[in-house]
């Protein structure tokens, strides 16, 4: 049987077959594929931007009331009462429980507490017994020391208000339980502060129906989530420090059925919740923020405003006041501690290091070593005279008897030069040991004046900081009196418009990128982080840009092609299929111990046995991620080569150019797009890197940033920080996770920013480049 | 622009083995009409050139004469860009080539182990079948031989751009916009440019493979006009496909057939009466 040919006999193919002839399948799943990935991209940076970029967004702060009784009851005898799933009475007796009747409690599900709250439900429960209450600061009492019955308590809502106290319209505090709008919120325990994150319930985790059934959607109103409350106030002793933050659930259908069924469960439950008015927010340097009301400013012992006698504006402003002028107070005494002694130091600790070196090299001497020994000894010796500073001495009294201090010195160096004179020694090293002598002597120079001078004056100006103090007063009255120099920001939150959360907004986020990180990192800034990032960016884009390209210049123009340049083709590709963390093994053993150790036994004999370069540091692990990315430059090096038509190689070698003039003159300038390429990818791989950086050189927290004003400005061999390895620290390795859980988002946010910014240089110099190329070659 | 006749004709059979003259290699006897004692300036002998195992060219003997268009034609791989590119000693660029035989210029012994081969490229411009001008100014392409022999002065570098242009009949269309980049040219004039790159550097020999392949008949015709004016000063040798071209720019043709010279003389006689049945085929198209 002839087949008939389709095209010939015109006969009309089916739609499905024409369809793949004309490769639209493909089309649909080329054009899927892009649009998943730009739905995945999308996604991800929409979601690290939302999060990253509300961290900072001023909150509410919220008072809030939990179903937590504050009083449970207890029988005159102090047996504790408590409530079956039914809500009637039980007592303990023995192992177990009774009802009124005399009925065992038959449950091995243990009954829940009762409390003050119960009682006020429904009052007939406990009829016919005697009870008392009993709280935080045990058992509740009259002024004539008989205990409180509950109906007492009950009928006299002033007298036994909550503690927990707002300020009002009129300015002067109320208790909480009117800002809620109902008295009955005094039985319960109160919150204030401000929902910092909220998550979904699931509803088989809520508690169940009545009938045992779970919640379904269709029955609920609300979505049941649960909120994170920052409540701070750490460390000062005005509530638990383990309060700091507290997850609390709202919107539980039937908060009533799930208070009797289940015993100890609701306590987490929102039942009324308000904004509180003039409540401030305090950030401070330590130990996290204060919510509360500011309610006296000291200075000494002089009151500058109290909020009986000025009221709340007036104490705001002068906080505000003192807070600006204390403030920067700290911030010039942390400047002359950063600066100025840091500069001495560096001075008095060269000083120290030349010395150190003579010894090092004269260490073949015995006579030597000890008359350098015998300096050194004497100098410690001397070191420890030095006359005691306390904030209340005078300049110029303690410039005196560190004049005297550094006489000492002096009578020291004449015992040490009689000893050394009896010594065997040549000239050449009697000129020396001279040397270290004059060194030892600016050392002390330092030491007793500018070094002096500058840490008197940092403890006097600490002793000045501590002396303006404020009064906070937080929700439950308890208060505490703080220096205000330890204030960062303060604000309220409640009182700000849009813009005013938005000017707040802007200066946390400022702060963030120009602060340096406090309270390990969980505070402040991170300016050091995005310092470090950049500068091992840039250094290692400065080693693998030459390297990778004259590698690749190597293998595509002047190796001959054959298998060897091939194999060594395939390896440095699949060079870069090996696992980060390898090359960082590699860059610690072969770098930091072998290179950095003989570096420093070359160079740096007299620091050791401390590392100069022989631990991690910002160039080795500049050199470990140039390392790794090498490969990315080569082979975008080697395509870029490729692409430069060989007409422009034999037009350039035909007009009598070497080899070396073609590819400098002709190539290169061609295959500088691709090269920059190269380079982008090697960036952003390299920036984002954090498993390598780990071993060579990145750190937690560096006490220096690797560029300063001190020669060489920028210091190679130092420890540095890195924005993966601190989105890594501070999501997952901070003591305050809840805390820090956010500024994981944001770090996230600025290294993405950092990074594009990186690219968006590099791309617009390659842009400009292809310009100046302007590609056709027709 | 038709130019059949070439202006220097010369006898056939004439063996003029000295320096100086140009050797004609066939045996053929002809009527001298007027003979002209012509200067050698690339003297090809006994060549022979290996693609690895394949002779791609043998037993060339060859002078090419100064201050004249000499043409190199013949059927596609048989030789002719590979004989030109011998000249400048672009094929070693070409892994595998081995070679016999020797090349002068001038005098020179260009296949010596001693020759500098970047000096020897100085010698010889080349123009390329692909226009192939760098990604740089007007400017800067025609003076790019002159900047890797390392010319700074500014005022003489200049003066070679206007000569150069001016000799390729671009400077009207181009001295305004110097300093544009050359890709922006038609291809005709990139090719133009090409040619002013070829010249920047005085050479002896101007080497040009199948330069107007890529181009339009007016721009051919403009290529062709100014291979005449070139004559002045430079030698010409052309790699060309098309038997017109050389009949229209050559004063000498050579008839390459499978890596052999098959005939060599004056074009006009070439073309008018050629000696060898083989050239006549080629020449009316009965083959190739």
């Amino acid at each position: 049987m002839a087949q008939s040919s389709p095209a010939v006999s015109g006969s009309p193919k089916p739609a499905r077959q024409r369809r793949v002839q004309k490769g639209e399948p493909f089309v649909w799943l080329s054009g899927g594929a892009i649009m998943t990935g730009i739905v995945l991209i999308v996604l991800v940076v929409g979601l690290i931007v939302y999060e990253g970029s509300r961290t900072f967004w001023p909150r509410d702060l919220e008072v809030i009331a939990l179903g937590e009784s504050r009083f449970l009851l207890q029988t005159s005898d102090g047996r504790q009462a408590f409530l079956d799933a039914e809500d009637r009475l039980l007592l303990p007796q023995g192992e177990g429980y009774t009802y009124a009747d005399g009925r065992r409690y038959a449950l091995t599900l243990p009954p829940r507490k009762a409390g003050i709250a119960d009682f006020r439900r429904a009052p007939g429960t406990f009829g016919g017994l005697k009870w008392q209450l009993t709280g935080a600061g045990g058992v509740l009492k009259n002024p004539d020391g008989a205990p409180v019955t509950p109906e007492q308590y009950l009928q006299d809502a002033k007298a036994f208000a909550s503690p927990y106290r707002v300020v009002d319209e009129s300015g002067g505090f109320t208790p909480a339980e009117m800002l809620l709008g109902d008295d009955r919120f005094r039985d319960h325990v109160m919150l204030l502060g401000a929902v910092r994150a909220e998550r979904p319930l699931d509803l088989r985790d809520l508690p169940r129906k009545a009938d045992g059934t779970p919640w379904q959607a269709y029955e609920i109103d609300a979505e049941p989530t649960e909120l994170l409350v920052r409540q701070g106030n750490k460390g000062e002793g005005l509530q638990p420090d383990s309060m700091y933050f507290r997850w609390v659930k709202t919107n539980v259908p039937d908060v009533e059925g799930y208070r009797r069924g289940n015993p100890g469960g609701y306590e987490a439950y929102v039942l009324g919740r308000t904004l509180a008015r003039h409540v401030c927010e305090i950030e401070r340097l330590e130990k996290g923020v204060l919510v509360g009301y500011v309610v006296e400013v000291k200075e000494g012992e002089k009151t500058l405003a109290s909020i009986d006698k000025d009221g709340l504006e007036r104490v705001w402003e002068v906080f505000l006041e003192q807070q600006q002028a204390m403030h920067a107070e700290y911030l010039r005494r942390v400047e002359i501690e950063k600066d100025d002694i840091g500069d001495v130091n560096h001075e008095i600790k060269q000083l120290e290091l030349q010395v150190a070196r003579i010894r090092h090299d004269f260490r073949k001497s015995g006579e030597m070593v000890t008359a350098i020994e015998k300096l050194q000894e004497a100098y410690t010796a001397w070191s420890r005279l030095e006359p005691p500073s306390r904030p209340d001495t005078k300049p110029e009294e303690y410039a005196r008897a560190c004049g005297k201090w550094r006489d000492q010195l002096l009578a020291a160096l004449e015992a040490w030069d009689k000893e050394v004179a009896s010594y065997k020694l040549d000239e050449g090293p009697r000129a020396v040991l001279a040397e270290a002598r004059k060194a030892q002597e600016q050392r002390a120079d330092l030491q007793s004046g500018a070094y002096s001078r500058l840490r008197l004056e940092v403890t006097r100006l600490r002793e000045h900081e501590k002396s303006v103090t404020y009064t906070l007063r937080a929700l439950n009255g308890q208060t505490a009196v703080l220096p205000v120099a330890q204030v960062v920001r303060a604000i309220l939150p409640n009182e700000l418009g849009f813009f005013g959360k938005l000017g707040v907004y802007l200066d946390r986020f400022w702060e963030f990128l120009w602060e340096n990180p406090r309270e390990s990192n969980t505070e402040g800034g991170i300016f050091p982080v995005i310092v470090g990032t950049l500068l091992m960016t840039l250094l290692m884009s400065l080693a693998v840009v030459p390297f990778g390209v004259i590698a690749a210049l190597y293998l595509r123009e002047y190796a001959r092609q054959g298998p060897l340049v091939s194999a060594v083709r395939i390896a440095v590709n699949n060079l870069a299929g090996v696992p980060s963390i390898v090359f960082g093994i590699f860059g610690l053993g072969f770098f930091c111990v072998i290179m950095g150790g003989t570096m420093d036994s070359l160079f740096y004999p007299e620091r050791l046995p401390s590392p100069t370069f022989g631990g991690g540091g910002l160039m080795w692990a500049s050199l470990t991620l140039a390392l790794m990315t090498v490969p990315v430059v080569i082979v975008a090096t080697e395509e870029a080569l490729i692409a430069v038509p060989s007409s422009q190689r034999e037009a350039s070698l035909a007009a009598g150019a070497s080899r070396f003039q073609t590819v400098w003159r002709v190539i290169l300038p061609q295959a500088m797009p691709g090269i920059l390429t190269g380079m982008i990818l090697a960036m952003a791989r390299g920036a984002g890197e954090v498993a390598p950086l780990m071993l060579v050189g990145v750190v937690k927290s560096a006490e220096t940033l690797p560029v300063d004003g001190n020669f060489p400005f920028i210091h190679l061999e130092r420890k540095f920080m890195h924005l993966g390895f601190h989105i890594y620290d501070v999501g997952f390795q901070s003591p305050d996770i809840d805390n820090t859980k956010p500024l994981v988002f944001t770090t996230t946010l600025v290294l993405i920013l950092v990074i594009a910014a990186l690219n968006i240089v590099a791309i617009r110099m390659r842009n400009r480049l292809r310009k100046r190329l302007s590609s056709s070659h027709v | 622009m038709a130019n059949m006749t070439a202006p220097d004709t010369l006898a056939d059979g004439v063996k003029a083995d000295s320096r100086g003259a140009v050797r004609v290699t066939t045996q053929d006897t002809g009527k001298l009409e007027k003979p002209e004692a012509l200067e050698t300036i690339v003297r090809i002998e006994n060549f022979n050139l290996f693609y690895g195992k394949h002779h791609a060219l043998k037993n060339i003997n060859l002078d090419i004469p100064k201050n004249r268009v000499t043409a190199l034609i013949g059927p596609s791989g048989c030789g002719k860009s590979t004989l030109l590119r011998s000249i400048n000693r672009m094929n070693d660029l070409i892994d595998g080539i081995s070679y016999q035989g020797s090349i002068y210029l001038g005098g020179n012994d260009i296949y010596a182990p001693d020759q500098d081969v970047i000096a020897l490229r100085k010698h010889c411009g080349m123009v390329f079948q692909k226009t192939n001008p760098f990604p740089k100014s007007i400017f800067e392409n025609v003076i790019y031989p002159n900047r890797i022999s390392g010319e700074r002065n500014r005022r003489k570098l200049a003066e070679i751009v206007e000569r150069c242009l001016k000799r390729t009949a671009l400077w009207d269309e181009v001295s305004h916009r110097l300093h544009d980049n050359a890709t922006a040219l038609s291809g005709g004039q990139q090719q133009r440019l090409c040619i002013a790159r070829g010249i920047a550097n005085e050479p002896d020999v101007l080497l040009m493979d199948e330069p107007c392949s890529a181009l339009d008949p007016i721009a051919t015709a403009k290529i062709e006009e100014l291979i005449l004016d070139l004559r002045e000063n430079y030698t010409v040798v052309i790699v060309t496909h098309n038997m017109q071209q050389a009949a229209r720019v050559a004063d000498y043709t050579a008839f390459m057939y499978l890596g052999e010279i098959v005939e060599f003389g004056a074009t006009s006689e070439m073309f008018l009466k050629p000696r060898l049945k083989q050239t006549e085929d080629y020449i009316t198209g009965r083959f190739g």
